[in-house]
């Protein structure tokens, strides 16, 4: 222990810090934050409102792509908000880092030999993950006195620790920050069978697999399908249709929402995933039936986080992703659990994570290529994702086809009923 | 210009001045690493937290040319407005002026 009077060396030099320029740097990125919130609102401004209506008609691929592109930077994961909000993190994480230098200079002596507190730094990791879950930014010193206070006295490293773990997911603790602690509670209304003739045919190839969901993905955000397959054995199977964003919205009834963005990009659960897992039980699924879960765009992040989630409550052997980022959740799916991720090499969406999805044996992801000249297109289920899904069915890659052995469960089928049902937010 | 018909002169404003946010995002994320480079810290959290700082300015870069691509994005829109209307305008104006040339010849006007 140094007893150098300007800042804190702390047990066997491996800390050296002046703690007062820490608070400085802490205020910078405090102020950083700031002022990327004051340009995300100034931003929010030039978003093109109602009298631009006969803009959109002039040229409505022009202006998506623009309100897309602008949407994108401002609240997509990486976009401004959510660097404001790790700015935030950031800072009240380096004021907790200076105090704890601070107090882990006069609290050895006091506190003595803590062997005893070994298991304490775990726990202050998860009080300091609550205390940012909580949003308590305003005063952050007199915050983490109560919640970091024991053990630093045994092992001021220990900071050094929760700083990393605090840093660790900076996108999910930003998404805390951002937009509150929870995204509600699903409320999970049911439909009815679908009487189309479309959807009593039962699916023979993953384009069949994706027309589906591009059947529902035409209705209201949140409505889903769970489908349950009739085998030429006798037993049942099940696919779930969940469509992708519907509004750009966060926080409403509308589960299909940026709020399920940011959260399930981050691989965090939401009201949408779980509403999904409250309408499989809803229709019966037990965990003896094999289930494949095929989500398009957001409804590929939720499906991955389904399987990720459901904790053996569901026997969810296969998941489809259809231009969907899932590059930092995927790789966490159980082994037995086998995805396909369907991405359009002209549509930019499944790049939004700036991260390939991992090359595993249980995750394969298949390059389609359709370009129609515009994101919006090039994105679709119907223009885009149907056609590719029918060049992986007439696939003769090896990985392909061993997958499409692996679902035949789901492509068996001799019948099928369709059940539909919608999810909304609750409080 | 009817009111319902927006301004493409206003689309290119607001392309300018979201062209002037990014390039203040920019300056932000100079400003960032400089601050984080110049603080005297040694210990693991430092390294993490210098690591983080650069991934922070590098992704504010990012966000700063997510800006510019939907400026770029707002300008051809209204590239492309301004097109319709002055194509649309045309027809109009040929479809008045064979108006009167009718008119004109059964002597009405």
């Amino acid at each position: 222990m140094s007893d150098d009077a300007a800042g804190v060396s702390v047990r066997g030099g491996r800390i050296d810090a002046q703690t007062d320029d820490i608070r400085t740097l802490a205020h910078v990125i405090d102020r950083t934050g700031t002022e990327l919130l004051e340009h995300v609102v100034a931003l929010h401004a030039q978003f093109l409102d109602a009298r631009a209506g006969a803009c959109a008609l002039a040229d409505p691929v022009g202006f998506t792509w623009f309100e897309t592109r602008l949407g994108f930077a401002l609240e997509a994961p990486g976009g401004l908000a959510t660097l404001a909000a790790a700015c935030t993190a950031s800072a009240l994480t380096l004021r907790v880092a200076a105090e704890r230098y601070d107090l882990a200079d006069v609290l050895p002596d006091v506190a003595g030999p803590m062997a005893v507190l070994k298991e304490l730094p775990t726990a202050g990791t998860r009080a300091a993950g609550a205390f940012v879950r909580a949003g308590g930014i305003t005063h952050p010193a007199a915050a983490a006195a109560g919640a970091l206070g024991a053990f630093v006295a045994a092992d001021p490293a220990a900071v050094d620790a929760v700083a990393r773990e605090v840093r660790r997911q900076p996108w999910s603790r930003a998404a805390d920050l951002l937009l509150g602690a929870g995204d509600g509670t699903p409320v999970v209304t049911e439909g009815g069978t679908d009487p189309s003739e479309a959807a009593a045919t039962p699916p023979h190839g993953v384009a069949d697999l994706m027309s589906g969901l591009s059947r529902r993905n035409e209705e209201h955000g949140g409505d889903i399908d769970v489908r349950i397959l009739y085998r030429p054995d006798g037993s049942r199977a099940a696919v779930v249709d969940i469509p992708g964003t519907k509004t750009w919205t966060t926080g409403g009834p509308d589960v299909a929402d940026l709020t399920t963005n940011c959260r399930a990009i981050a691989g965090r659960q939401t009201a949408y995933e779980r509403g999904v897992l409250l309408a499989m039980e809803r229709a019966g699924i037990t965990p003896d039936v094999p289930v494949l879960l095929i989500g398009h765009s957001e409804g590929g992040m939720v499906a991955v986080n389904a399987a990720l989630h459901a904790d053996g409550r569901f026997r969810i052997t296969h998941v489809v992703t259809a231009g969907a980022p899932v590059g930092d959740t995927v790789g966490a799916v159980p082994r037995d659990v086998r995805v396909l991720a369907v991405e359009n090499e002209h549509d930019a969406v499944p790049h939004l994570d700036d991260r390939a999805n991992p090359a595993k044996l249980n995750v394969l992801t298949a390059t389609v290529h359709h370009d129609h000249g515009s994101p919006g297109s090039n994105h679709e289920l119907e223009g885009s994702y149907v056609p590719g899904a029918r060049d992986i069915d007439a696939s003769n890659d090896p990985a392909i086809r061993a997958w499409l052995d692996s679902a035949r469960p789901f492509l068996d089928a001799t019948g099928v009923e369709t059940r539909r049902y919608s999810i909304t937010r609750g409080s | 210009m009817p009111p319902l018909i927006a301004d493409t002169d206003d689309l290119h404003h607001r392309a300018a001045r979201i062209r002037g946010h990014a390039s203040a995002v920019r300056e932000l994320a100079v400003q960032l690493a400089r601050q984080v480079d110049a603080v005297h810290w040694d210990s693991p959290a430092a390294l993490v937290f210098r690591a983080e700082a650069r991934a922070m300015a590098a992704a504010l870069r990012h966000t700063a040319e997510r800006l510019d691509g939907a400026a770029d994005a707002l300008d051809h829109h209204a590239a492309r407005v301004h097109a319709e209307w002055v194509a649309v305008a045309g027809a109009a104006h040929a479809v008045t002026h064979a108006g009167h040339v009718a008119l004109h010849a059964v002597g009405i006007a």
